[in-house]
């Protein structure tokens, strides 16, 4: 089971946090902290898998943002989570047609709502782009529609 | 994820899976991942669903979209092998389904690509955990032997894991991989490392572990995670125990791990180690031999390392407490410090922990000590009277035990023997030795000592009323009783949720039952369609004391539901049915309402041996079409029966309310037994029954049944087959008018009591016959009659009348069944008889169409038992 998805830049600033097992705030910050000190140590020939407290850490650099993807048990398949981290940016590179870091800033709760659709409660159940994008879409387009409660 | 939640949509969850929309198919891979773990058998009929769309998936029949690299929907594969894991463990027959798919899937899975690379890391994971194939495993095994010798860590981060899931059961692939094992230790990666500790680990057998143990060792020095030390703690200990070379080495690694991160060693380990000390190894116990034996050895040995960690100046209480015991019981081998010095050092490590159960052991130990040498120095008795003042009741006891111990040396000695701590203690539980002590006293003219009174024994006596009581309530009136079927038969189909009710909503747990949708549930209100279960084929439609036993524990049942939930299914009713009353003593109006329970065990348990007989019987009839034959028939609620678990929770206030309605329907098939005559002609029988010479019974086909009583003048009876669709509107009149008529007929015909067969004929059918017959007669009456002549089977059939045929009859279970017809309106009569030697009894039941006539036979029939001679 996934336990959280973090996109951590390389200053340390969380730039979206789901977790889908609760923490505190306090450990919350702290594991964050954490789990990017560790991986700003880390060399490129290193694995991308850490240990870290029991759970798994799989993580991935994309320019200046980390990738962090928290998973539990023996069972989990640390390479298929690496491969979902990537297909995550991609697609989110579909939509936001390549993404950086200030998209992602400035447009937080549509990163949110790809992520929600990949994972639910813990566990990937999507990787169809067109259907993950789907919703945006139409919320794009409503919002863009004249006269709609929607429109700005 | 609450498990519980999940029981009511079961059927959804399964019907989504096979929705056309890939997306929802997906959705509910996580939810069945949940539910296979908590139980896997309820499942294992999906393993063919699975590999299918597996199949499908890899066959990139999924639209293109679903592609991620050319590879389709990778992660809702590996979600199916998990399942197919989870599902394939332990069990042959579904892992033999897998196989197939396995091998194409990993090979579609292999391009050069890392997601390719995950899948194939799934498929072997799957391999190692489902019944094993060679050709897979050794697939498996060059896959991960690829990842390992890749150069990209993340791949052999893959193999070492994947290697240390196949090494565990076959340890063969591992040898040819050492060299890079071994390269991995040593790589920078802390991950990597860790990740081959783990597979080094599972790899330990008696001949490396020494080996590995000094690695897991190593890393122990030098880890600073919790969960990594404490991981490495429990690995070395569970190594050393299983495969410990000698009992030198292991108490050396023990102590060593003790030393590195003995905070995080549990309790027991502690423990396995002083009796390891103790006990020493039996082969060598014996040995008398040149000085020391290998027991004294190591003990020596581990005094002195002992003498030497007590040195340090914070050693954890576990450890600290192991020192204090193994000192005190042996401290007397060691050479190098004398017991004076050793009880110093006692005294001195006292300062430093913090814990009193460690004072404990010291205070203790140091007796021991004192015990051996024979005198008390002056530090040990200040150190005893400091804490014979302890806060702590232990440590207190100790110490003034020790003092008063002083007092007699000789007693000290003996209480405080030497490696003595596996001997047991002698406990003279009478304590003879104080009975100088009571004799005194009761020379003085103390009392003698008198036991307590029985009459406490009447307050157990009263207390009895608060036990509680197992007898079953009283049978309860029909139409709770039906609901109450309803409940029980709600509990039945894993309703976990209805047990906590314990409340006879009947109704409102039929949507419940419904979801359950199980067959059994189906079986209530109906004897056809609940044998349809083949085991209940026998004799057609027996199930007796199934039917019976529903109505009587009744009250019962919600109480029992949980325990009939936890039960098998089938099984629960009859579990709580145990209590009932015995089921003869009832009559069921209604038999169609009755048989609320499934067709379960206990039935078909005595009767297992004739689904055979039923099975050659009823020939192309499966047990299925058995009861679906009955179901053609024109009665809507048993062609609904089978399938609808709904309607069968309808199907109790059906009967409700329709009780008498029913009994038409029941009939109408049953006309079969009434020709199909036209009214008039059926009145003429009547007045024409009187005159009528007892006909010879007729020449009976095996299958078919021709009215004994119809003259020959009459329309032949209808083929006895099933679905006598076509007369069914004639035969509802005829059979509607043979109801009523029927009483009259019953009266007008049958002589007074005294010679209550005048018109009983016997009926010439077989036992086929006989099954069928059964269900379809309405009414039926149970007595369990006492009998004091009668104790064989044999005698039995003696005993029953003339008048009845005999069909046939089961020695194994003391039962036998008769036909007989009433000469005057063709209605049948059956009988089923059964020897109950041990209440010396015979349980009969006796079916008819009408009432009346089972009430009369019944009662002739008691008559004729317990009156027979011999």
């Amino acid at each position: 089971m996934i336990k959280f998805v973090l996109m951590v830049n390389k200053q340390g600033q969380t730039r979206l946090a789901s977790y889908f097992q609760w923490y505190p705030i306090q450990e919350r910050v702290a594991l964050e902290a954490e789990i990017i000190r560790r991986c700003l140590s880390r060399t490129e020939f290193q694995c991308s898998f850490i240990e870290y407290r029991g759970f798994k850490v799989v993580y991935r650099r994309y320019a200046s943002l980390f990738f962090v993807v928290a998973v539990d048990g023996e069972e989990e398949n640390e390479l298929a989570i690496l491969e979902f981290i990537h297909s995550l940016v991609e697609t989110m590179d579909k939509y936001f047609e390549s993404v950086c870091e200030l998209d992602i800033m400035f447009h937080i709760e549509k990163a949110h709502y790809i992520v929600d659709e990949m994972v639910v409660n813990g566990s990937i159940v999507e990787n169809n782009k067109v259907n993950i994008l789907k919703p945006l879409a139409l919320m794009d387009k409503l919002a863009s529609a004249e006269g709609g409660i929607f429109s700005r | 994820m609450d498990k519980t939640c999940l029981q009511d949509h079961i059927g959804k969850i399964r019907a989504a899976l096979c929705d056309k929309d890939p997306c929802v198919m997906c959705a509910t891979l996580p939810l069945f991942q949940a539910m296979i773990q908590d139980d896997v058998s309820a499942f294992k009929d999906l393993v063919p669903s699975f590999v299918s769309i597996l199949k499908q998936i890899t066959d990139h029949r999924l639209p293109k979209d679903y592609d991620y690299h050319r590879i389709p929907s990778p992660w809702i594969q590996m979600n199916l092998l998990r399942l197919l894991a989870l599902l394939g463990k332990n069990d042959q027959a579904s892992s033999e389904g897998m196989y197939e798919v396995l091998v194409d899937v990993m090979k579609r899975a292999d391009t050069g690509i890392n997601i390719g690379y995950a899948i194939v890391y799934e498929v072997v994971k799957t391999v190692t955990t489902i019944y094993p194939n060679a050709v897979l495993l050794d697939a498996a095994a060059t896959s991960i032997s690829r990842f390992i010798r890749s150069d990209s860590h993340n791949l052999k981060y893959i193999g070492i894991k994947g290697l240390a899931s196949i090494v565990k059961d076959y340890p063969k692939y591992a040898a040819d991989h050492q060299m890079a094992v071994i390269d991995c230790l040593e790589d920078r990666d802390e991950t990597l490392k860790r990740k081959t500790l783990d597979l080094l680990f599972r790899m330990t057998n008696a001949v490396n572990v020494e080996f590995i143990v000094e690695k897991l060792l190593s890393f122990l020095a030098t880890a600073t995670d919790d969960h990594f030390r404490t991981d490495l703690v429990g690995q070395i200990t569970q190594c050393a125990e299983r495969f410990a070379p000698s009992n030198a080495w292991y108490v050396q690694t023990i102590i060593r791990v003790f030393e590195l991160a003995g905070d995080k060693v549990k309790s027991s380990v502690a423990q396995t180690l002083t009796q390891l000390i103790a006990e020493g190894s039996e082969i060598e116990a014996e040995e008398d031999g040149e000085g020391l034996s290998s027991d004294d050895e190591l003990r020596t040995e581990a005094v002195e390392n002992f003498l030497d960690l007590m040195v340090r100046p914070k050693l954890p209480e576990i450890l600290a407490q192991a020192v204090a015991w193994v000192l005190g019981e042996y401290g007397f081998l060691s050479t190098s410090c004398s017991l004076e010095q050793i009880m110093d050092k006692l005294c001195q490590l006292t300062l430093q922990c913090n814990d009193p159960l460690t004072r404990a052991h010291v205070v203790t130990a140091i007796s021991k000590l004192v015990a051996q040498n024979g005198g008390c120095p002056a530090k040990v008795l200040a150190f005893m009277d400091r804490y014979s003042r302890s806060v702590n009741l232990d440590v207190q006891q100790r110490c003034l035990e020790f003092k008063a111990l002083l007092k007699h040396p000789n007693t000290l000695v003996e209480v405080l023997p030497v490696d003595a701590s596996c001997e047991d203690i002698e406990i003279d539980e009478g304590l003879s030795f104080l009975q100088g002590y009571v004799q005194s006293a009761l020379n003085l003219g103390a009392k003698p000592y008198t036991p307590p009174q029985h009459d406490d024994d009447e307050d157990a006596d009263e207390g009895h009323s608060a036990k509680l009581k197992i007898t079953p309530y009283a049978v309860p009136t029909l139409p709770a009783a039906q609901t109450n079927n309803m409940v029980a038969m709600a509990g039945l189909p894993g309703a976990a949720f209805v047990a906590p009710a314990g409340v006879n909503n009947a109704l409102g747990a039929s949507p419940l039952v419904a979801l359950g949708a199980q067959s059994i549930a189906t079986s209530q209100g109906n004897n056809l369609i609940g044998a349809a279960k083949g085991a209940n084929a026998v004799w057609g439609r027996k199930p007796e004391p199934a039917p019976v036993l529903a109505p009587t524990p009744a009250s019962p049942m919600p109480v029992q539901q949980a325990s009939s939930v936890l039960n098998s299914p089938a099984a629960g009713p009859y579990g709580s049915a145990a209590h009932g009353s015995s089921p003869y003593g009832n009559h069921t109006v209604a038999p169609s309402a009755a048989p609320a329970q499934p067709q379960g065990p206990p039935a078909p348990r005595e009767l297992s041996e004739k689904e055979k007989q039923a099975a050659a019987l009823f020939g192309g009839l499966g047990a299925g079409a058995a009861g679906a034959g009955r179901a053609a028939k024109p009665v809507q609620r048993r062609t609904v029966g089978p399938r609808g678990s709904v309607t069968a929770a309808q199907e109790p206030a059906v009967q409700n309310a329709a009780a008498a309605h029913t009994q038409d329907d029941l009939l109408a098939p049953h006309v079969e037994s009434v020709p199909a005559v036209p009214v008039s002609s059926l009145l003429e029988m009547d007045l024409l029954d009187a005159h009528l010479p007892a006909p010879a019974p007729a020449p009976v086909p095996a299958a078919v049944y021709t009215p004994v009583a119809v003259p020959p003048a009459m329309p032949v009876a209808p083929a006895p087959a099933p679905a006598p669709a076509p007369m069914s509107a004639m035969n509802n009149i005829s059979s509607a008018f043979a109801d009523l008529l029927e009483p009259n007929q019953a009266t007008s015909s049958a002589p007074p009591v005294a010679e209550p067969t005048a018109n009983v004929k016997p009926l010439v059918i077989v036992t086929a016959e006989f099954g069928k017959r059964w269900g379809s007669t309405p009414f039926d009456v149970k007595l369990s009659i006492p009998v004091m002549n009668l104790s064989t089977l044999e005698q039995l059939r003696r005993a029953v009348p003339a008048t009845y045929h005999h069909v046939e009859s089961i020695p194994a279970s003391l039962e036998a069944i008769f036909a007989a017809t009433m000469t005057s309106t063709g209605s049948i009569i059956l009988l089923h008889v059964k020897l109950q030697p041990g209440r010396r009894a015979v349980d009969i039941v006796v079916k008819s169409n009408a009432k009346e006539i089972c009430e009369r036979e019944g009662a002739f029939l008691a008559a004729a038992l317990t009156s027979f001679q011999g």
